[in-house]
């Protein structure tokens, strides 16, 4: 069955085509949050709430925009809404003193924590979205709420950003 | 310049999605949960359609009781009509008197202002 034919069952109130729509986006949108989240359990609630969202609110998705793009944006507005994983200002926060994805089997040199430190959650989520996902610049700034040119401009600047980073510490490294 | 570190975006994330894909494996997060709630949600509709149906039922009946217990026919708002109209009556005697009254002394001082 189609991801659209899906979603229409699904609107009709058939439970089971949500079923396979959750299992379908699951992986790709727990990976996320457990990137973004500061803790799993984070992770775990807007998991869970997105998809109850999700379910409560699918008669008004818009089949215009991509299904992922619709739960990517349920799920960083829910991320909002709590509050919970939204970034301090990264200077002078230390990743490790509250960040618990250590304990996760994720190593300590995994770009997307390391970057935690450097980059806003909104240039986070464009990094994550655009490289990651692979969406492209229309759905990621869809998501975000911010117009395509603010997307380009953002991806741009945090790649100089973090470029310059990590050469800096390749250098430490070597010396 | 740029492709080591999109590469690296790329690999690295690969590790956010085994990590999701174990912890859903382990069954770490209860994937059920979600339809437990929609279920739980969608769970008070019986319950909500027996209090409707109820109230509906009771306001029925009630109708049902005031509409056979009322006076259908005029004979038996006769006395109250009566009572109602010897009321007015009543009220207006003492009013009409008083009309009287004034018209009369309006006549009498007519009739003195004209003899002057």
């Amino acid at each position: 069955m189609t991801e659209s034919e899906l979603i229409k069952k699904a609107q009709k109130g058939v439970t089971g085509c949500f079923s396979q729509l959750v299992t379908r986006y699951q992986v790709r949108l727990y990976s996320y949050l457990l990137a973004r989240c500061h803790n799993p359990f984070d992770a775990d609630d807007v998991l869970q709430e997105t998809f109850i969202n999700a379910y409560q609110y699918l008669h008004s998705y818009n089949p215009q925009w991509a299904f992922s793009t619709w739960l990517f944006t349920i799920a960083r507005r829910l991320l909002q809404q709590l509050n919970k994983a939204y970034f301090i200002p990264v200077e002078a926060v230390e990743l490790t003193t509250d960040d618990t994805t250590a304990s996760l089997d994720i190593e300590q040199d995994n770009i997307w924590r390391l970057i935690k430190k450097h980059v806003t959650a909104d240039c986070y989520d464009a990094l994550w979205l655009y490289y990651k996902e692979d969406q492209d610049i229309n759905n990621v700034a869809f998501i975000l709420n911010k117009s395509p040119s603010w997307v380009k401009t953002n991806l741009h600047r945090s790649k100089i950003k973090l470029r310059e980073i990590f050469e800096l510490r390749h250098l430490m490294e070597t010396l | 310049m740029n492709n080591p570190l999109i590469n690296q975006f790329k690999h690295d994330g690969r590790d956010f999605d085994r990590l999701a894909e174990k912890r859903l494996a382990q069954g770490v997060y209860d994937k059920p949960l979600w339809e437990k709630q929609i279920e739980k949600s969608s769970g008070h509709r019986p319950w909500l359609w027996t209090v409707a149906a109820s109230v509906i039922f009771t306001v029925g009946l009630l109708y049902t009781s005031i509409h056979t217990h009322q006076p259908n026919s005029a004979t038996n708002l006769q006395p109250v009509n009566q009572a109602l109209t010897i009321m007015d009556e009543q009220m207006k005697i003492p009013l009409h008197n008083e009309q009287q009254a004034i018209i009369e002394d309006l006549k009498m001082l007519k009739n003195r202002f004209l003899s002057i």
